[in-house]
């Protein structure tokens, strides 16, 4: 391979014409700074692993909520195993249904290895008790993956979970039974000690989510 | 082989899929698609790409879909990580663009169906434009998302 000395690189660069070197600079100039957008379009480095960890790891208070088999479902259900908590409703045709999926891949993916399927879990949370029932919302998660778990409960026990958590939900004032709901869309990470350990930003995206998970979980005392 | 596939898929899709043109203007709906819901859902979405091959802006005032009560167009928007969506009464394409309608963005919100749909089937989807013109589009169901990640750009 070719290498130019600095010598030799100045020499050719001063055997060009003035034009050919203030495009040669300008291309350079664009190479930079095309390269600096490339950087801040894709940050997935560890320090970008370090701003979606909660640090240190934020323990949660009790809540009960309903899940699909109308069982009760509190902190209790979230130990012992990684669980991505995702909030949203089902009349909501696009961010969910796509956030689910990307879980669903996600899940997948981590139940073929070693550590199997039984070391993490998927919660889908309503915030639209109003429309959302138990079993509807069974059927909703099922859909995506059997193992999914749907839970709701009235706005007020829904609000002891997501207060704590930072987690934004609220109905759009609208006539009828046709109103939308704005909701964050962000996963909630929990750990198996059932603390809120990481927050992973929409928009979600299966291979990142699942990158995150096992480097996330990597230097973490209890995982399993 | 996979990869392979991956890759031609696209165009092979290109070469087949449906192109509905609107009578006299140069406007075209491709790669009308519906997300197949769980079931029981009251909502589905919807996804296309519009081109306007014409010389001025043509809006979209609306769409209709035997299948479906109702549909709108609607944009979902995510801000400070707070999903939201937001109904667009009307769709500006100016001259020479195409508006693409995907996941996490400008989609077709498609309220009620008539009944169940399932992947695989089709549905034909209405576009109205301001000058009156309207496209019939055939919109297939499709289980899966092919939501475009940012390592994934090669392949679309």
């Amino acid at each position: 391979m070719a290498t130019l000395s600095s010598l030799e690189f100045s020499r050719t660069m001063s055997s060009l014409s003035p034009s050919t070197r203030k495009l040669l600079l300008r291309v350079a100039a664009l190479c930079v700074i095309v390269a600096a957008i490339a950087w801040t379009m894709f940050p997935r480095n560890t320090d970008d692993l370090a701003a979606l960890r909660i640090d240190p790891p934020q323990a949660m208070i009790d809540f009960q909520l309903t899940d699909g088999d109308n069982l009760p479902f509190t902190r209790a259900r979230l130990l012992d195993k990684w669980s991505f908590v995702f909030f949203g409703y089902t009349h909501c045709p696009d961010v969910c249904p796509v956030t689910l999926s990307e879980l669903a891949k996600v899940y997948q993916h981590l139940a073929q290895r070693p550590e199997g399927a039984a070391t993490v879990q998927v919660v889908f949370v309503s915030v639209d008790p109003a429309r959302d029932t138990p079993a509807q919302l069974k059927e909703y998660a099922r859909y995506f993956n059997a193992n999914f778990i749907a839970t709701t409960g009235t706005l007020e026990q829904l609000d002891v979970l997501t207060g704590p958590l930072g987690v934004r939900h609220r109905r759009l004032t609208e006539q009828g039974a046709e109103y939308r709901v704005e909701h964050s869309a962000d996963v909630w990470l929990i750990d198996p000690r059932g603390r809120l350990y990481a927050r992973l930003p929409a928009p979600h995206y299966n291979e990142e989510i699942a990158k995150q998970f096992v480097a996330l979980v990597k230097g973490a005392e209890d995982y399993r | 082989m996979k990869t392979i596939l991956k890759i031609w898929m696209p165009a092979f899709a290109g070469m087949t899929m449906m192109c509905a043109h609107a009578a006299g203007e140069n406007v075209a709906v491709n790669d009308a698609w519906i997300r197949e819901a769980p079931p029981g859902a009251a909502v589905m979405s919807g996804y296309a790409q519009i081109a306007n091959g014409t010389k001025g802006t043509i809006t979209l005032t609306a769409i209709s879909s035997d299948a479906f009560d109702k549909v709108e167009i609607h944009k979902s928007e995510i801000n400070s990580g707070v999903a939201r969506m937001e109904p667009l009464g009307k769709l500006d394409i100016k001259s020479r663009q195409a508006v693409t309608l995907s996941p996490y963005g400008t989609h077709l919100m498609l309220i009620r169906p008539k009944k169940p749909l399932r992947a695989g089937d089709h549905v034909t989807l209405q576009f109205t434009l301001g000058s009156g013109a309207t496209i019939n589009a055939d919109a297939e169901v499709r289980k899966d998302t092919e939501t475009e990640s940012p390592q994934d750009h090669g392949h679309h």
